[in-house]
């Protein structure tokens, strides 16, 4: 019993401070872009203030929209994207959890349910989803176009997204996150499996622009054209959520990423187990920050829109064929494997 | 009501103006003026809007399309006039196809004259538009 509440407490825990991070790095992002055009920028905290003030509007249901699945829409898409947060591990939990590592070794991450790289991109592809199906029942012609065009994104960014899982899961034999996050792939493959996963990282960091619509591959909810498109007719409480549920992709997508290739920490640089995880946490912000710097604020402040034809066709043909050169090199390299660790001390590099 | 007045999301329509004032819109989102730094956002529908920003005098025909834009709005909503044309019709006064100054259709909270006014004057204009709020809270009272 006390174990269920214990993980109950522990779910809503890192439901609550990962939406407050989500929403801080949402600020985070404002505040950097518009420094990089020169702008003083709203506060960090801005993103607070807009939900505050979202849930204090009235909310408006349009006269042809279908109530169920409008109003219904918006709390699928916040309730999957807060439902990540209990599956993605965070950073290693070590000794704090009182469990020997060696013999037990997913309660040292962070993820309160053992979960799985399947399941977890299928709870990603919901907020999306979710957006589709509420832009086609708000029964205006905006959000259908808009609810069109984020179907035809969603189409060709899955691909890349899911053969970089695939390769991962071909080589640890297992889709389970736990053991990814303890197993970093960069440890258990030779020279060709090296190149393969870092050509099938930089396809995960072009990916996550247009996972989260945002811009260039903003098409679905282009401001200018189509008046916001799928949110078109969303208001007040409704918006709050789907703006929310954006925030908390955005974060559960860098720490995905990041405990799917980069899951390391700094906590061997202390003797103390909570130093080290304080240290850990610190990095892990860290990390998810740099990750969004260069994936998404950089981006967001240099490009202007594409358009959905131009952005479809980007990811069908260009990003799909490297990262099928990226999944062949990683399966070469099961047949033909070369350990790095000659070549690299030949080098002159010393690990 | 504290958090309305530090999240203001404009929507900009133009009732038939000759887009001196939209430029001056433009003008203010600029670097030099950065609306952003107030947490005021221009956005694409008048759903998600907290003011109506309006330019230009009521043609005939968008009439009917400034009501539905106000009717659109959540509450609580504030509508401000950009510019002279939207205030008093302006150099249109005689027009044909002029039907009123946008008061004469729906309320209007803060006036911005100029033609076109500069873009300090839109920036406090949009800052003044939740005095209709206080009103609002006076009147509860």
């Amino acid at each position: 019993m006390s174990m269920i509440l214990a993980i109950l407490c522990g779910a809503f825990g890192i439901i609550f401070w990962g939406v407050i991070f989500s929403l801080l790095y949402k600020g985070l992002d404002r505040k950097l872009v518009a420094r990089m055009q020169d702008r003083y920028g709203p506060p960090v905290i801005q993103p607070f203030r807009d939900i505050e003030k979202l849930m204090l509007k009235q909310t408006i249901i349009p006269k042809n929209a279908i109530p169920w699945i409008f109003n219904g829409a918006a709390i699928f898409a916040l309730a999957s994207a807060l439902a990540l947060f209990v599956f993605i591990p965070f950073f290693y939990l070590g000794s704090l959890s009182g469990a020997d590592c060696s013999v037990n070794p997913q309660l040292c991450t962070f993820s309160i349910f053992p979960g799985d790289l399947i399941l977890v991109w299928y709870l990603m592809l919901m907020p999306s989803l979710a957006m589709v199906i509420g832009g086609f029942a708000s029964g205006s012609p905006y959000a259908t176009i808009g609810a069109q065009r984020e179907m035809v994104l969603m189409a060709s960014y899955e691909m890349p997204l899911a053969i970089a899982s695939v390769a991962i899961a071909y080589v640890l034999k297992t889709f389970s996150l736990d053991a990814i996050f303890l197993t970093p792939v960069w440890g258990v493959s030779g020279v060709f499996g090296l190149i393969g996963f870092a050509i099938l990282f930089l396809v995960m960091i072009f990916v996550i622009a247009p996972e989260l619509s945002k811009v260039p591959y903003d098409a679905p909810e282009a401001e200018t054209e189509l008046a916001g498109g799928v949110l078109a007719e969303y208001s007040g409480r409704n918006l709050g959520f789907f703006y929310i549920a954006d925030a908390v992709k955005a974060f559960a997508l860098c720490s995905l990423i990041i405990a799917m290739f980069f899951p390391y920490g700094i906590n061997f640089l202390v003797e103390s187990p909570s130093l080290g995880l304080i240290l850990d946490m610190l990095f892990f912000f860290l990390k998810v920050f740099l990750l969004m710097l260069f994936s998404l604020f950089f981006v967001r402040a240099a490009f202007a829109r594409l358009r959905i034809e131009q952005a479809s066709r980007l990811f069908l043909v260009h990003v799909l064929s490297i990262s099928l050169l990226g999944l062949f090199l990683v399966v070469l390299d099961t047949i033909i494997h070369i350990d790095p660790m000659p070549i690299l001390a030949s080098l002159g590099v010393i690990l | 009501m504290q958090a309305l007045k530090r999240a203001i999301w404009v929507f900009h329509l133009n009732t038939g103006g000759c887009n001196g004032c939209d430029i001056e819109i433009l003008a203010a989102l600029t670097p030099r003026y950065d609306l952003e730094r107030f947490g005021i956002k221009l956005v694409g529908s008048p759903r998600h809007a907290d003011v109506l920003l309006i330019t230009g005098p009521v043609t005939r025909k968008m009439e009917e399309r400034l009501k539905r834009v106000y009717a659109q709005t959540p509450d609580p909503k504030m509508v401000v006039v950009v510019g002279n044309c939207g205030s008093s019709k302006g150099v249109f006064h005689h027009h044909y196809n002029v039907v009123g100054p946008v008061d004469k259709f729906v309320p209007v909270d803060v006036y911005v004259p100029g033609c076109p006014p500069r873009p300090e004057a839109i920036i406090y204009g949009v800052a003044k538009a939740w005095i209709k709020l206080e009103k609002l809270k006076e009147e509860k009272k």
